[in-house]
């Protein structure tokens, strides 16, 4: 894994405006770093040999061919070129919660990955498609590979105004039904709802035959409940207004929320479905690392 | 300390329950703390509502209990503070035993404890004792003390809970060098057990334990009278106890007094000092050695023996050489009690007594003047001065030591103002009655209430006759010389007419007519302010000029030229001069007293005393000053700003009372004395013992509830209200 860097970390990001700054500002950081497309290798449909170049990742090669013929050949799929991938971003009101520590809100954050996953998977001639909702599909932009994609990307996101969140599993029903071509499906979202209807929803995709990863995005202060001094918690999305000694209670709400995710990434296990729990305060290059080696290896498992 | 009694608590100090307001605060601060809270909008708000429907009762109990465990701390704070106590009987006062004992210490102070062996005293004994009871004493006991005298002293009337301040005060006490009073004493300490009573309800047993060396002078009216009754008020209060520090079979020799034979020291003729010694018990020699010091120079020593009798006196002659006062020490050769070998006379040395003598009328003090000076000899002592009534306002009388009157027939009001003041100084002055005076005059300007100078009220003169003196029994000092005496004619003049007078109540006579009236009577100037002040005006109800302005032509007496006139006025002029050594030589406890010479506030003066310790006097409204702190014998100097090479001294000398150094015998004690030695606990008093402290128990409370409050806020994970 590579070395967080200070160019990307979040109270860098904070300060500078507009999501294609901060998307360019991650790739650069990112790509000087690795030099690695992060869907490469997704396709399983083997197409061609050929000849090894200086520079080529040594895993594809074909050992058998090398045993045969004394000679070096790469393997080639047949749809490393045509990946899709989707994007589905929870844009609801709970996204928007920053927390007295962190430099950017949860839906800021997601944006920025979004926006790097979607600029880095163009970069490698693939198609990207983005999905936000609330209560429910706000806006769908079909899987393209063009660059203006990404621009279109950009309008989409700037223009997001937060709204309030019912049940998030029928919408991945409704998504799952609406992703023809088999792809990956990366949902960014806090996911605050109820799990089993998540899941049920999320398996939809599975059943699509989709490659589904979840991106559990969380405010430090969601995590860890630093709060002293009583303190009146308004409720976003609806949710009633509650005055509070946190120190009294801080226990039992890391209890609840910890079994909470403990639930979520079980049951995405379960349905083989991968899970990745991301803090907003964490750079954004060890998410990225994070996501690819974890995608790395599940490819060669 | 006010006292408030809710069956079954007492409360000592109600005032100090308003800190229970306190208990208020932690309410008020958890009120205020939710009013001032924060706000903050919160996404995960699902699981903060679980984890509330889940905790919420147990949060609210917890921070009901921290809240009630802060309110608690104020009010057990506060009832500490107002020292709560429970009444005997009670279930509360069935389990206390933080109960506290109050201990008066009465140590006898009487001179007989400077009793001396191996090196200490038994005062020093006594206060070692007390020490080791102080020592011994349990967390919370009071102490007061208090000095056996005369009268007695208290060093600590409030019970002191400190320790080290009662050892501190038990090391700086001071033997008195007087005796004491046990019924005073005993009266005394009952006050300070009432009194720790009423304010201390804590202290619920009360002892009282008296170091003594039981001199008879002291205790042998303890089982009779009001000493008896006192005991047994004490005995119902608390426990009653005596330690003894006297040894037996003490032989002790004494000065028992010192005297001047002439009624003024002069530097003409010598001085006869005369010295009484006694014996008490056996000694181990009976030859004692007595030395005599003028202004601390040996000038005299003589041997007395008193194998053979209790009593001896001895006489010694000193010439003083200079002017102004001299202190004189006799010290006998020191024995076990040291205090009492010694003994001091102070004696004011002038170069001649001069007396003025104001005559009446022309020639009147011819006689008065031969009578105080027969003889022209310029070393005579006495220095008579005449000079006539009306000069009487013009002179300074300062330098006379007496002033003889001789028949004036009225005084104006400035006269009369010149001789009340000079008499208050305590100088005497002595009138003579001539035919010629005005009694209305007399009384209304030198006897009136205002102006109480003449001991006698003027009445007339009395019927022509044949009278002669009476001096009854002699016994007045002034006509004890002429006790048989027969060749000094003083029952023999002729006297034909007197004056009569009627002799005030505070003034004595010294002698009478055979008609019963008074002849010479005696008063002093200022009785009624100074009590004990010696006599210093005198009233002779006869001419001092021979007179004839009667219509028979007749002479009122024949005294002036009979033989026992000249010793009559020498007599009279000793005894109004004496008041001024006996200002000078007092006993222990007596005022010193005198006036300032001048009336400038400016002039102060300052005392001090035989230990050496000095003390600025402060000047009264009529220009005099007092000093009552003479418990100390010795010589003590006065020092005047406006004089400071004339220091004048007095001294102050012992009651003997306490040199016989007897015991009383147990039998002769209070049997409640000897009840309460050995168990103190046994000893609860009656009276007092009727609650238990709670204070204590109450502290302890408030220290246990404040380490828990930590621990519990804690275990709560609730710091802040």
């Amino acid at each position: 894994m590579n070395k967080p860097t200070k160019r990307l970390d979040p109270q860098t990001l904070a300060k500078l405006h507009g999501l294609r700054l901060r998307a360019q500002h991650i790739v650069e950081g990112f790509v000087s770093g690795s030099h690695r497309s992060p869907f490469r290798g997704f396709s399983i449909e083997f197409a061609e040999h050929r000849e090894y170049a200086p520079g080529d990742d040594l895993r594809y090669l074909d050992w058998k061919v090398f045993g045969r013929t004394d000679k070096f050949y790469l393997k080639q799929y047949e749809d490393e070129t045509n990946l899709i991938a989707y994007l589905v971003l929870d844009v609801s009101e709970s996204m928007t919660y920053r927390g007295p520590t962190a430099a950017l809100s949860k839906l800021e954050y997601a944006e920025c990955i979004a926006a790097t996953m979607a600029w880095l998977t163009l970069h490698q001639q693939d198609a990207v498609g983005l999905a936000t909702f609330d209560d429910d599909v706000r806006t769908l932009i079909e899987p393209g590979s063009s660059p203006t994609q990404l621009q279109q990307f950009f309008d989409v996101l700037d223009r997001t105004e937060p709204r309030q969140k019912t049940a998030t599993g029928p919408i991945f029903h409704q998504l799952a039904e609406r992703f023809r071509k088999r792809g990956v499906v990366l949902v960014i979202s806090d996911f605050f709802d109820d799990v089993d209807t998540m899941i049920a929803g999320l398996k939809h995709f599975r059943h699509r035959r989709h490659d589904v990863v979840l991106v559990h995005l969380l405010d430090p202060a969601e995590l860890d409940f630093p709060f002293q001094q009583p303190t009146m918690f308004q409720g976003l999305e609806q949710m009633p207004e509650l005055l509070v000694d946190p120190q009294s209670l801080r226990k039992a709400y890391l209890r609840e929320i910890n079994a909470a995710i403990d639930s979520l990434k079980a049951q995405a296990r379960g349905a083989n479905i991968d899970y990745l729990q991301v803090r907003t305060d964490q750079p954004l290059d060890v998410v990225l690392n994070a996501f690819l080696s974890g995608r790395m290896a599940r490819m060669h498992t | 300390m006010s006292l408030l009694a809710v069956s079954p608590f007492l409360l000592s100090s109600v005032g100090m329950l308003a800190w229970g307001a306190a208990a208020a605060a932690p309410i008020l601060i958890h009120l205020w703390n939710r009013r001032r809270h924060r706000n903050t909008t919160w996404a995960a708000m699902q699981y903060l509502i679980a984890a509330m429907k889940k905790n919420s009762r147990r949060i609210q109990i917890e921070q009901l209990l921290l809240l009630l465990l802060r309110c608690a701390i104020m009010l057990l704070f506060a009832l500490a503070l107002a020292d709560i106590s429970c009444t005997s009987g009670s279930p509360l006062a069935a389990t206390a035993s933080l109960d506290a004992r109050h201990t008066v210490l009465v140590i006898d102070g009487s001179y007989s404890m400077d009793y001396q062996e191996n090196g200490s005293s038994r005062f020093n004994a006594a206060k070692t004792e007390a020490r080791h009871i102080v020592e011994a004493t349990s967390q919370g006991d009071g102490y007061t003390l208090v000095r056996m005298g005369q009268p007695p002293l208290v060093v600590i009337g409030d019970p002191a809970y400190d320790v080290g301040d009662v050892l501190q005060e038990i090391d700086a006490m001071q033997i008195a060098h007087e005796g004491a009073n046990l019924e005073t004493t005993l009266a005394e300490v009952e006050k300070i057990l009432d009194n720790a009573h009423a304010n201390h309800p804590r202290l619920t047993r009360s002892r009282v334990i008296l170091f003594s060396d039981l001199q008879k002078t002291t205790w042998e009216d303890a089982t009779a009278g009001g000493a008896a009754l006192r005991f047994e008020a004490l005995a119902k209060k608390g426990s009653l106890s005596l330690i003894d520090v006297g040894q037996s079979a003490a032989g002790n020799a004494l000065i028992e007094n010192v005297q001047m034979l002439e009624p003024f020291a002069t530097l003409a003729a010598p001085s006869t000092f005369e010295i009484d010694i006694r014996r008490e018990g056996d000694l181990e020699s009976g030859g004692k050695s007595v030395r005599m010091f003028v202004d601390e120079t040996l000038v005299g020593q003589q041997v007395i023996d008193l194998t053979t009798s209790e009593a001896a006196s001895a006489q010694f002659s000193y010439r003083f050489e200079k002017q102004g006062d001299h202190a004189i020490e006799f010290r006998l050769d020191e024995d076990a009690l040291p205090i009492d070998d010694h003994r001091w006379i102070v004696a004011s040395a002038k170069d001649q007594v001069r007396v003025l003598c104001v005559a009446g009328s022309p020639g009147a003090a011819k006689f008065l003047r031969f009578a105080l000076r027969p003889d022209d000899r310029a070393e005579a002592s006495i220095a008579p001065e005449v000079v006539s009534q009306s000069a009487l306002v013009e002179i300074d009388l300062a330098p006379y030591a007496a002033i003889f009157v001789a028949d004036a027939a009225r005084f104006t009001a400035q006269e009369a103002g010149v001789l009340t003041e000079y008499a208050a100084t305590g100088k005497g002055i002595a009138f003579f009655l001539g035919p010629d005076a005005d009694a209305d005059n007399y009384n209304r300007l030198l006897g009136s209430q205002e102006t109480p100078l003449l001991p006698v009220t003027l009445e007339s003169a009395s019927a022509e006759g044949d009278y002669r003196f009476d001096p009854r029994s002699y016994e007045h000092p002034l006509v004890e010389p002429f006790r048989g005496q027969q060749g000094g004619g003083l029952l023999s003049t002729p006297i034909w007419r007197y004056f009569r007078v009627k002799r005030n109540e505070t003034a004595r006579t010294a002698l009478w007519f055979d008609t019963g009236d008074p002849a010479i009577v005696l008063g002093s100037a200022a009785a009624s302010d100074q009590g004990e002040a010696t006599d210093n005006v005198a009233v002779i109800c006869l001419p001092a000029a021979i007179s004839t302005a009667t219509r028979s032509g007749q002479p009122w007496s024949a005294l002036l030229t009979w033989p026992s006139f000249p010793p009559l006025v020498q007599e009279t002029l000793a005894q109004l001069v004496r008041g001024e050594s006996d200002r000078q030589n007092i006993m222990v406890g007596q005022v010193l007293q005198g006036r300032l010479t001048s009336s400038s506030s400016a002039v102060t003066a300052a005392i001090t005393n035989p230990r050496g310790e000095t003390q600025r006097l402060g000047r009264l409204p009529d220009g005099s000053w007092a000093f009552d702190e003479t418990e100390t014998s010795g010589v003590y100097r006065l020092k005047m700003s406006d004089r400071p090479h004339a220091d004048e001294l007095f001294a102050a000398n012992l009651q003997t009372v306490e040199s016989d150094l007897t015991k009383v015998a147990r039998d002769d004690l209070p049997p409640v004395l000897f009840q309460a030695n050995s168990d103190d606990s046994a000893y609860f008093a009656a009276g007092i013992a009727d609650g238990f402290p709670l204070f204590r128990i109450l502290l302890i409370s408030v220290l246990a509830l404040l380490l828990l409050e930590p621990v519990l806020a804690w275990k709560f994970g609730s710091a802040a209200l």
